[in-house]
């Protein structure tokens, strides 16, 4: 339970990352005319990407040199990080990995 | 149960993450059981940490959200010290760590900008001191010049004016060395790849300055147990 103190004192700052509910999808003005109340869809639970961007952990494992080696090669060859290599790879286990998660938190913090 | 050291300033370029690392391999070269935690976004630490390299024993760990004092308090229990790298702005993930902190250090270099961000942060620790978290029981505070060059009037006047002050700054500085940048490069450290060579000596210095703190006596303890 934080103290009040402590609690004002974490409003008063921003977070370090944008992991903050993200604003909802606006229709576009064509989008707009052309849905009336009775064409209207049901209510969708927004996806994992519209809504929040998740905390990220960490996840360390021990793997062959080798094949440590021929990642970071993979990496450089398609000018990707490690981390979006390796979630790529995590998708193709049919693993739910939206385009958000390999693109991660990085450059979207609020300053 | 205690032993954790945060660097923290708002101003980014002072070191903190260059002193964080080379921190924590001089300890590690010692025989300690350091973890360095990574709560900078930028990820300084952990986009450099080889799991197969010098280093590869000495865990980083990438948290740069407010969880971090769940991560700080299950380090902890296994390792000492637990050094946490913060990121250069004021942040709710910085303040949480500093809850969590026995020794924030505070990285300036010698230039005006760094000395405001450093009477910043020192303010923001002693407004967490004021809380019910930390009743009893204050975040000790020091600040170290980094980046210096020997000699120069600036690093002079910037710390005869911070001890006039009365603000705590350590003897021990970490001057300009290419030896950092260099080792950086691997994600090591100057003890790790030159441990005679003058920045090893250097961060040999402060660590010896810090463990003259309070902090000794904790990890001592913690390794008796």
């Amino acid at each position: 339970m934080t103290s009040k103190k402590l609690g004002a004192l974490l409003r008063s700052v921003p977070p370090a990352t944008a992991a903050e509910t993200a604003p909802a999808h606006e229709p576009s003005p064509a989008a707009a005319e052309s849905s009336r109340p009775e064409q209207a869809e049901p209510a969708r639970r927004p996806s994992r990407t519209a809504a929040v961007v998740e905390s990220e952990v960490p996840l360390q494992v021990l793997i062959p040199a080798s094949i440590r080696k021929q990642l970071a090669l993979k990496a450089a060859e398609e000018g990707q990080s490690l981390r979006a290599l390796i979630l790529r790879a995590i998708r193709s286990l049919g693993i739910t990995v939206t385009d958000a998660d390999i693109k991660g938190k990085r450059g979207r913090r609020n300053i | 149960m205690f032993g954790v050291i945060t660097l923290a300033t708002s101003k980014g370029g002072a070191g903190k993450s260059t002193l964080a690392r080379a921190l924590g391999a001089h300890w590690f070269a010692l025989g300690h059981r350091p973890a360095l935690v990574d709560a900078d976004p930028q990820g300084s630490l952990a986009n450099r940490y080889d799991a197969a390299g010098r280093l590869g024993a000495l865990p980083v760990i990438a948290e740069p959200e407010e969880r971090v004092g769940d991560v700080i308090d299950e380090l902890r229990s296994r390792h000492a010290p637990v050094i946490v790298d913060t990121a250069g702005f004021r942040n709710r993930t910085t303040i949480a760590a500093l809850v969590e902190t026995d020794l924030a250090l505070i990285p300036l270099k010698p230039a005006v900008e760094d000395v405001d961000a450093a009477i910043a942060t020192y303010d923001l620790i002693q407004e967490i001191n004021q809380t019910e978290e930390r009743a009893g029981r204050p975040i000790k505070i020091v600040m170290v010049l980094t980046m210096t060059m020997r000699g120069t009037v600036i690093a002079r006047h910037v710390r005869s004016q911070l001890e006039s002050a009365g603000y705590p700054l350590l003897a021990a500085e970490m001057p300009n060395r290419v030896a950092y940048p260099e080792a950086g490069i691997e994600g090591l450290s100057p003890t790790t790849v030159d441990p005679d060579g003058a920045a090893a000596r250097d961060i040999a210095a402060l660590a010896q300055e810090i463990m003259k703190s309070e902090i000794h006596q904790i990890m001592a303890a913690k390794e008796v147990a």
